[in-house]
């Protein structure tokens, strides 16, 4: 080594170690710092890995740069910067820092050279010194610093830390980094809707992500990137789902397994459907009926089925019904998902459907439940409307009823209870009559009548009534009305009722009279009028042009009201009818069962009820008809014919007022008779019980009996006024004179017995009353006696005017052969007409006498009146032939000879009628009639049968059949025979079209025709026979009756009667509705309406 | 050019205005009344008031429910025959309230509407006697005139009745103000009563 060299290293050797250390440092501090960010990193793999790969590589070029520091201070660079510091020649000093190692060099002169450089090195030494040392000091604090810093930023990055174990064990954190994700659902079967929670742990992943993928059936994966915390965690939720989902995770090229969440539909009950089956008798159709968690109470009749049936989401393993407060339930049966049954619920109540699922799922929400109030069937409602509560029947004894039942369901039987409860409380037997309520639905109001007649009930009675119902349940539920107490009145009320109804009936006669009368007279002036009007050319009055056959408005009007006025009429005859019918009944209800009165108020009936001929009605229509066409000529000839029926209808009318009052009188003096016997047989109680012990009640007692004398004597006084307006009843009119004043003796004697009553005069008032009692013994035998005497009278007038008439017209119809035997000889026809006039007259003459005698007995045939007429028009017609200019001998002659056998069948007829009248039990003969009518009505009845019994008989030959037939027919015809002598005779006016009926059906049973037409007619004419003589109702105002206006006051009702079949019988073919029409124009429901009209019009 | 809208006239009852010299306007505030009762009781949209229709109007084709009144008498054209019967059989519906004096011009007139239609009495059973008030014992009677009992008469097109015709009751004078004819409260309520049933039977029987 050169001094040089050695001069130089020492000078630069302290540098060279300072300046290797700073370098040193300055990588120590960067070491640090690259440590601190991979602990700040860790347990980031690569992080960290390259923290490591930093340190070491900062820690190599540490080295390296140091070993470059420490020789920036070596021997050849301080040599150049002593050079440099000294001057000196470049390499003056660096050649010298080794030997010279060419062949030939000088040691000594290197020696020399070495020395002397050396010198140079050690005199620059201080500069060089100063030199180095800046630049060292300098790398020294650099280094220093960067140490620090280094440190600095290790210690702030916690090594210490649990983070930094990653950091300090790196070969731990590479082994983490290649294990496998971990991944976690929280649950792996969720129901729909719910959410679930994916965990995903990543060994060594603290801080980092991981992807988690998700994906739903045949759907691709979804990414999801999910946070890692320091422990290398981190979670997802996942929902809420709708279906399953899988699940995986990946962070790099590590992933986890992939996981699936099933989702499971939730546990609950579908298509519940709950049908409430009613029971059979109810008729109702099923409904079905809504569940749910909250029920409306929902009413259902007892004995209701509920048929259950729903679906499940899940297999079920029990389903019933169950009450929601406890106890047992009703099973159901159950199929997979499905459960089904019935349900018959016993008690109201809340009832749930209890499900049970076969892996114990419990079901969604609230199972569905029903509110059930079970109502039991009740009783039929029934009310009586009408009487509506206790009464008095009326006078007919036929209680009107309105009865209104009502029932839940239906009504199926309804029934009219009545018993009769006696004056001493003894109660009957019940009569439970049945009402029809077919088809009545839940509601009737049937109408009835409670006919106390058939009862036997006595005076004082009381019927009690009530309703009873059914419902149509399987086991009827019963209904009953209130009772109801109908009070019998008392005979004495009855008859006294009867006797006013009685002349009420004699006034309303003499107004319907007096009506027919005054109706006749004005068709008939309004007939002439017309026929005058149109042909008599005489009048000189023509009408105007163009109104040839015209009808005048006023006419039209006259005759219109004419029409009107005598349908008026004919229900006023028809009401008067049905009121002496209904005075008919209620006298036999009231005990006057004389079979004398009852007969006559037969006849009347029978008269009125025929008042109104079938001729008379077909002659109004016929008017009403021409009037509707403005016919002229048909008008006229309709009010002619209108008006000769008229004439009948006013003479039967007239008739029948003068019968009826006769019956009344009857009636009245046998009412009053028997009002007599009732007075004294009190009168004798009286004497033997109350007479002995007088005092103030058995005086009282006796005044009572007076006041009844006197109603009996005014009675009687009154039957005396009665009797002196019938015709010729002035002649009677003394025969009531004794029985009057007897009532009056009685009267007076019950008078006295009352004061010695009060007086306590026990002897004076015995007297006084056996007194009385004698006034009354004979009193009630006078008055039926009275009554036969006045019946047996009128029977003899009416007998002597047959006979009168008959021998009149014996000697009319001998005088009237002479007339046409000079006709037909040649005679001279003035003296012929002459004697035709006479005869004329006198046949006139004899029709009144005929009139007179009908008007008194009913078995005076009307038909001699029209025979008689005949003859007259008969006789006036010949009598015109003779008058003429040129006298018709022969047309007189034959015209004659008709009045002849008219007159001669009159006389005949007469005959008949008196034999009628003089052997008539009842003393008028309509009876007879009656039961003729009824005897032939048997004859039917039993040729009805025999044709029944021929129609289905097999086996028996065509001339067998026919052999029966025709004897049928000949009891058919013999049958019609007697109808018409019955009509010949006058007895019924029905007999003739019977007759007509009867004969038709002969010829159709000789002529082999039995079918069921021909049986069905014979019925027919069987119940005709039955029915001839009744009388129609129907009430009608009198029109003429002046109106006034007041609040109504009482209860005045009337029950409507049921309609008759067919009214409501609708049209073909339905008429367009106003819906349907309205939406046209009314020009277009115009033309609508009238083709369905024509579609519907009569064919 | 004909509009396309249609109008929706009021539900009310028509006032028949007819010929023949009767008071048709009698009773004039019956049916105010009647029509309040209706809405109040029943809840039907009627109108206040009345509407007075001749059978030649058009307003006849948009009224239920014809009523008629009067103490006089009563005529119809040949021509209102037509329309009348024509209306009725398409769904209209007449009441006939005899005030008073109107019954033999009315049934003749009716008559010549339906000549083969009679006037029947309507039965108990009918629902106008039920529908919305009982009346158990038929038509109520209001005014007492000739000492007859009320009925009440109809005529039946099918099963429908399409005539009513109140006789001896005098309903109008039952719906008209109390202190008119100072009818005890229970027989005008009784009429309200009985007219309410009509009007409900009519709309909704109305085909």
């Amino acid at each position: 080594m050169t001094e040089t060299r050695r001069a130089l290293r020492q000078l630069g050797r302290p540098h060279a170690g300072a300046r290797a250390a700073a370098v040193l440092l300055a990588g120590a501090g960067a070491a640090l710092g690259v440590a601190a960010l991979g602990v700040r990193l860790a347990p980031h793999v690569t992080a960290v890995v390259a923290a490591w790969l930093g340190i070491a590589a900062v820690s190599a070029v540490a080295f390296r740069f140091a070993r470059r520091a420490a020789r920036s201070a070596s021997a050849l660079p301080l040599a150049r910067a002593a050079e440099a510091a000294a001057g000196a020649r470049s390499g003056s000093v660096a050649t010298l820092l080794a030997a010279p190692r060419a062949e030939g060099a000088s040691a000594a002169l290197f020696a020399v050279a070495d020395r002397s450089a050396a010198s140079i090195v050690t005199r620059v030494a201080p500069a060089v010194r100063r030199v180095l040392a800046r630049t060292t000091s300098g790398s020294v604090a650099l280094g220093a610093l960067l140490a620090l810093l280094g440190g600095t930023a290790f210690v702030a990055a916690a090594p210490g830390a649990g983070r930094a174990e990653g950091f300090w064990r790196p070969w731990r954190i590479i082994a983490l980094a290649r294990a496998p994700l971990r991944l976690a659902v929280d649950r792996s079967r969720v129901r729909r809707g719910e959410a679930v929670t994916a965990t995903v742990s990543v060994p060594g992943g603290a801080g980092g992500h991981v992807t988690l993928w998700t994906r739903g059936p045949g759907e691709p994966w979804r990414p999801a990137v999910v946070s890692l915390d320091s422990t290398g965690s981190g979670a997802r939720r996942l929902g809420p789902l709708d279906s399953d989902v899988w699940v995986r995770a990946t962070s790099g090229s590590r992933h986890s397994e992939v996981l699936r969440v099933a989702v499971a539909l939730p546990a609950f009950i579908a298509d519940v459907a709950v049908v409430a089956r009613f029971p059979a008798y109810l008729e109702r159709a099923d409904e079905p009926i809504a569940l749910g968690p909250v029920s409306d109470t929902v009413s259902l009749p007892v004995g209701t089925v509920l048929d259950a049936s729903g679906t499940a989401s899940v297999p079920l393993s029990a389903a019933a019904w169950r009450p929601v407060t406890g106890g047992a339930g009703t099973a159901l049966s159950v199929a997979g998902s499905r459960f089904s049954g019935r349900f018959a619920p016993t008690h109201s109540g809340v009832w749930r459907i209890v499900i049970g699922t076969v892996d114990g799922q419990p079901l969604e929400g609230e199972p569905p439940v029903l509110a059930l109030r079970l109502v039991a069937d009740s009783a039929p409602v029934v009310t009586v409307p009408v009487p509506g509560g206790d009464t008095t029947l009326p006078f007919s004894l036929v209680q009107p009823l309105v009865i209104d039942v009502r029932d839940d369901h239906r009504v199926a039987r309804l029934a009219l209870e009545s018993w009769r409860v006696s004056q001493t409380g003894k109660v009957g037997a019940v009569v439970r009559e049945s009402l029809d309520v077919r088809d009545a639905g839940d509601r009737a109001i049937v109408q009835g009548s409670l006919d106390a007649q058939r009862r036997g009930l006595l005076p004082g009675d009381t019927i009690r009534l009530r309703v009873v119902a059914w419902d149509n349940a399987p086991t009827p539920h019963e209904g009953r009305s209130p009772e109801y107490a109908l009070r019998l009145p008392s005979r004495e009320e009855l008859r006294a009722a009867q006797r006013a109804a009685a002349a009420d009936i004699v006034a309303a006669a003499e107004s319907v009279s007096a009506a027919q009368r005054s109706l006749a007279d004005r068709t008939g002036d309004l007939a002439q009028e017309r026929a005058r009007g149109t042909s008599d050319p005489s009048s000189g009055r023509q009408p105007p042009p163009g109104q040839t056959g015209a009808l005048p408005f006023q006419a039209s009007e006259r005759a219109q009201e004419i029409a009107r006025q005598q349908e008026a009429v004919g229900e006023r005859v028809r009401e008067l009818a049905k009121a002496v019918d209904e005075l008919a009944r209620a006298a036999k209800a009231a005990g006057i069962d004389d079979t004398a009165f009852q007969a006559r108020l037969r006849e009347v009936q029978e008269m009125l009820g025929r008042a109104m001929t079938p001729e008379l009605e077909q002659r109004l229509r016929d008017l009403q008809a021409a009037l509707a066409r403005l016919d002229p000529d048909a008008t006229r000839e309709a009010l002619r014919r209108l008006a000769e029926a008229q004439q009948e209808l006013r003479e039967t009318l007239e008739r029948s007022e003068e019968l009826f009052r006769r019956a009344a009188v009857e009636g009245q003096l046998a009412s009053l008779a028997q009002d007599a016997e009732a007075l004294r047989g009190d009168q004798a109680a009286w004497n033997r019980e109350s007479a002995r012990r007088p005092d103030s009640s058995a005086a009282a007692a006796e005044r009572d009996l007076a006041a009844r004398a006197d109603s009996l004597a005014q009675g009687i006084a009154q039957a005396e006024r009665d009797l002196a307006a019938t015709r010729h009843g002035a002649d009677s009119s003394g025969a009531l004179a004794e029985p009057r004043a007897q009532a009056r003796r009685a009267q007076g004697a019950m008078q006295q017995a009352a004061a010695g009553a009060e007086r306590a005069d026990a002897s004076g008032a015995e007297a006084a009353g056996a007194e009385a009692l004698q006034h009354l013994d004979s009193l009630p035998q006078e008055l039926r006696e009275r009554r036969d005497s006045v019946a047996g009278q009128w029977r003899q007038e009416a007998l002597d005017a047959l006979d009168r008439a008959m021998a009149e017209t014996a000697d009319l119809a001998e005088r009237q052969r002479r007339v046409t035997q000079e006709l037909e000889s040649g005679g001279s026809p003035s003296a012929a007409r002459t004697q035709q006039a006479e005869i004329e007259e006198g046949t006139a003459a004899v029709e009144r006498q005929v009139r007179d005698a009908a008007g008194r007995h009913a078995l005076v045939s009307p038909g001699l009146q029209s025979a008689l007429g005949f003859a007259q028009r008969q006789m006036r017609s010949a009598r015109e032939q003779l008058e003429q200019a040129q006298p018709n001998s022969d047309g007189a002659a034959q015209l004659a000879g008709e009045a002849l056998d008219a007159l001669n069948a009159t006389a005949y007829a007469m005959a008949q009628s008196r034999a009628d009248v003089a052997g008539a039990r009842s003393g008028s003969g309509f009876q007879e009639a009656v039961e003729k009518l009824a005897q032939l009505a048997g004859q039917q009845q039993g040729l009805n049968r025999d044709a029944m019994g021929l129609m289905p008989m097999p086996g028996m030959g065509a001339d067998g059949m026919l052999q029966q037939l025709r004897a049928l027919a000949a009891r058919q015809r013999a049958l019609a025979e007697q109808l018409e002598r019955l009509q010949a005779t006058g007895g019924s006016g029905a007999a003739g079209p019977l007759a007509q009926e009867a004969r038709d059906l002969a010829r159709q049973l000789d002529a082999g025709r039995l079918d069921r037409q021909t049986i069905e007619r014979q019925q027919r004419l069987y119940r005709r026979l039955l029915d001839a003589g009744r009388t129609l109702t129907g009430p009608e105002p009198d029109p003429d009756m002046e109106r006034t206006s007041r609040s109504a006051q009482g209860d005045s009702v009337h029950l409507p009667g049921l309609l008759a079949p067919g009214v409501t019988a609708g049209p073909r073919i339905r008429y367009p509705t106003w819906r349907e029409l309205q939406d046209l124009t009314p020009e277009q429901r115009r033309l609508v309406l009238e083709y369905f009209r024509i579609l519907n019009a009569p064919k | 050019m004909r509009s396309s809208v249609r109008l929706n006239p009021q539900l009310t009852i028509g006032r028949l205005h007819y010929d023949g010299g009767g008071d048709w306007y009698g009773n004039p505030s019956s049916l105010p009344n009647l029509l309040a009762a209706i809405r109040q009781r029943t809840g039907l949209p009627v109108a206040e008031r009345e509407r007075v229709v001749t059978l030649q109007s058009g307003d006849l084709w948009d009224t239920p429910y014809l009523y008629m009144t009067g103490h006089g008498n009563v005529h119809f054209s040949d021509e209102d025959l037509g329309v009348l019967r024509r209306y009725l059989e398409q769904g209209g519906f007449l009441h006939a309230d005899d005030n008073y004096g109107m019954d033999q011009s009315f049934r003749r007139e009716i008559a010549r509407v339906f000549p083969d239609h009679p006037l029947v009495e309507v039965p108990l059973s009918h629902p106008i006697y039920h529908l919305v008030y009982d009346f158990p014992k038929g038509i109520p009677k209001i005014h007492e005139h000739d000492g007859l009992p009320a009925q009440g008469f109809g005529i039946f097109l099918g099963d429908r009745l399409a005539v009513y015709y109140s006789y001896q009751s005098d309903l109008g004078d039952g719906w008209e103000d109390p202190d008119v004819h100072h009818d005890p409260p229970a027989l005008h309520e009784a009429a309200l009563e009985m007219g309410v049933n009509l009007f409900t039977y009519v709309v909704s029987s109305t085909r």
